[in-house]
């Protein structure tokens, strides 16, 4: 199976799942929505930024979501990488304002070698510009702050870390880590 | 809210930095695509020289990358044209490439590909070729191809694995036991040692992957590695593994398959260097204790080499080019100047 289809069908299903499960066909009509920036490092300081957007599908102490992470990062004279990744999240609310939440997730991964890249075919060498999918699954924990605005909406400021795999590198599992700080806006 | 405007600004500012921390990356570094691998081919120094040199790594599975950013080659950079490349599955080599392709034969023809490439690129008037440790099997395989060693000029072999069979295992295993007997007699470690030479107790060879992990630990115990051990730190730093051009967890991952999956340990080309025609140095360390300098003695007598093409490191182990990088780097440099014509 081709490898960038696994996170557009799980991107699709998380994307249904909130909707059929409040009955909804809105995302106005949801229990919150927030879209989210930020800094993403793989291994700290290979640098990207992260794109991403979170569903609520409860408003409970604990709380279930789902988020769809668009993640560009560069790790100088190796490789550019962009990862899709939706992500099921579990959210703990220690007080009304932080939590602490968990996720899990599996998207999937385009690497290109970084700078010139040259294929070697039938004795002659001839520049290429393709990169390779692969397979990510994603365990996650992160930690938010929430800050009320006047309109009822909210800032939050978010913490967190991540591994993730690489598959099939070199016909292995790699573990990459990651490190990202951002901040959403959380829509009631 | 004061604490929310200083997390913006760090997002802010971290963005602007994160931006900036694209570095311009030289020219000279391409990617080189064979069989569903990328391999970094990095050219640094005199590119309009006439000689090049090709570095081949150990491992199998190492990296050429740590020898690049230790710069243990700056000198022989200020003269010619040094070619760094990580092999398949190895280092920051890229890639979706299967198992069964970790072969010798496999690892022969993509040094093929980056010699064409070298050849293509830059049309040096000669290449030479010099294999540190596995870099020595591989390099060795690839000359005793008269096809492939018609476009080389020069060899030289740095503790190099031109043997990786039964002779090398019992120069390696002699010289585990001859520190373990050493130690037992000061009354070192007197349990650690001995079970040390138990283990050996009944063992032939070592073309078992769980062998030469054993045996490659005793051998770091027993300081056969670095002849001093002091030596070892700052080999890799912080830097390497989070500011560099290196991926570090891909380089541990994939030394870790290849180790698993390349069956080489059997290897045994002593008989045939002969075949090599070429100019040939090679450089070892007296301390050497995985690849011992017995192993060194052997060739140096079936290649016929004169003193000049031959020479041991008094202070150093397996990697005399970081222990004693400045000699080293003269012995390389001398051998170009006067065979390499």
């Amino acid at each position: 199976m081709k490898s960038w289809l696994i996170p557009l069908g799980v991107t699709y299903c998380l994307l249904l799942l909130p909707i059929k499960g409040h009955g909804q066909t809105n995302f106005q009509e949801l229990p919150s929505v927030s879209v989210g920036i930020g800094y993403f490092g793989e291994l700290f300081t290979h640098p990207g930024l992260v794109l991403y957007g979170d569903f609520a599908l409860n408003q409970d102490q604990n709380q279930w979501l789902t988020r769809v992470n668009l993640v560009h990062y560069r790790h100088r004279g190796h490789s550019a990488n962009t990862l899709l990744l939706p992500e099921l999240l579990f959210r703990r609310h220690t007080t009304r304002q932080s939590y602490w939440e968990a996720s899990v997730g599996a998207g999937s991964l385009y690497q290109r070698a970084h700078g010139q890249v040259v294929e070697f075919t039938e004795g002659s060498f001839s520049p290429t510009t393709s990169g390779r999918f692969y397979f990510a699954p994603s365990l996650g924990l992160r930690h938010g702050r929430a800050f009320q605005m006047s309109n009822g909406h909210a800032l939050v400021p978010n913490v967190g870390g991540r591994i993730f795999y690489q598959y099939p590198f070199h016909d292995f599992w790699l573990m990459r880590a990651a490190f990202d700080v951002s901040l959403s806006y959380q829509i009631k | 809210m004061k604490m929310l405007n200083k997390f913006t600004m760090l997002l802010f500012w971290g963005a602007i930095l994160g931006s900036c921390y694209e570095l311009p990356v030289s020219d000279d570094f391409t990617f080189v695509r064979h069989k569903g691998t990328d391999m970094p081919v990095w050219v640094k120094g005199q590119t309009d020289a006439e000689v090049f040199l090709i570095y081949l790594h150990g491992g199998p599975g190492g990296s050429s990358f740590i020898d690049i950013q230790n710069q243990f080659f700056a000198e022989i950079e200020e003269t010619y044209a040094v070619v760094y490349y990580d092999q398949r599955a190895s280092g920051n080599s890229l890639g979706q490439s299967d198992r069964s392709l970790l072969t010798l034969d496999q690892f022969v023809e993509d040094l093929d590909v980056v010699v064409q490439f070298v050849q293509t690129q830059y049309s040096p008037k000669h290449i030479v070729l010099m294999g540190h440790s596995w870099g020595g099997t591989l390099g060795t395989a690839y000359l005793l191809d008269p096809g492939l060693q018609d476009k080389i000029s020069g060899w030289i072999e740095v503790d190099g694995g031109h043997s990786l069979g039964q002779n090398a295992y019992q120069y390696s295993r002699d010289y585990v036991l001859r520190v373990a007997d050493s130690l037992l007699q000061q009354q070192q470690d007197v349990d650690q040692w001995e079970k040390i030479k138990a283990y050996y107790d009944g063992l032939t060879s070592w073309r078992d992957t769980e062998v030469i992990l054993d045996h490659s630990g005793f051998v770091t115990q027993a300081g056969g590695y670095f002849y001093d051990e002091a030596n070892r730190e700052g080999l890799v730093g912080v830097n390497q593994v989070l500011l560099s051009e290196t991926d570090f967890l891909a380089l541990l991952a994939q030394n870790k398959q290849v180790v698993l999956h390349m069956d080489v340990w059997h290897y045994d080309f002593t008989e045939q260097l002969a075949q090599i025609t070429i100019p040939t140095l090679l450089l070892w360390g007296q301390a050497d204790g995985i690849l011992p300098v017995e192993l060194a003695h052997e060739a140096q007598a079936v290649l016929n080499l004169p003193p000049d093409q031959f020479y041991i490191f008094q202070e150093s182990a397996h990697s005399p080019h970081y222990e004693q990088t400045e000699l080293f780097n003269e012995k390389v440099i001398d051998f170009i100047r006067e065979h390499i014509k």
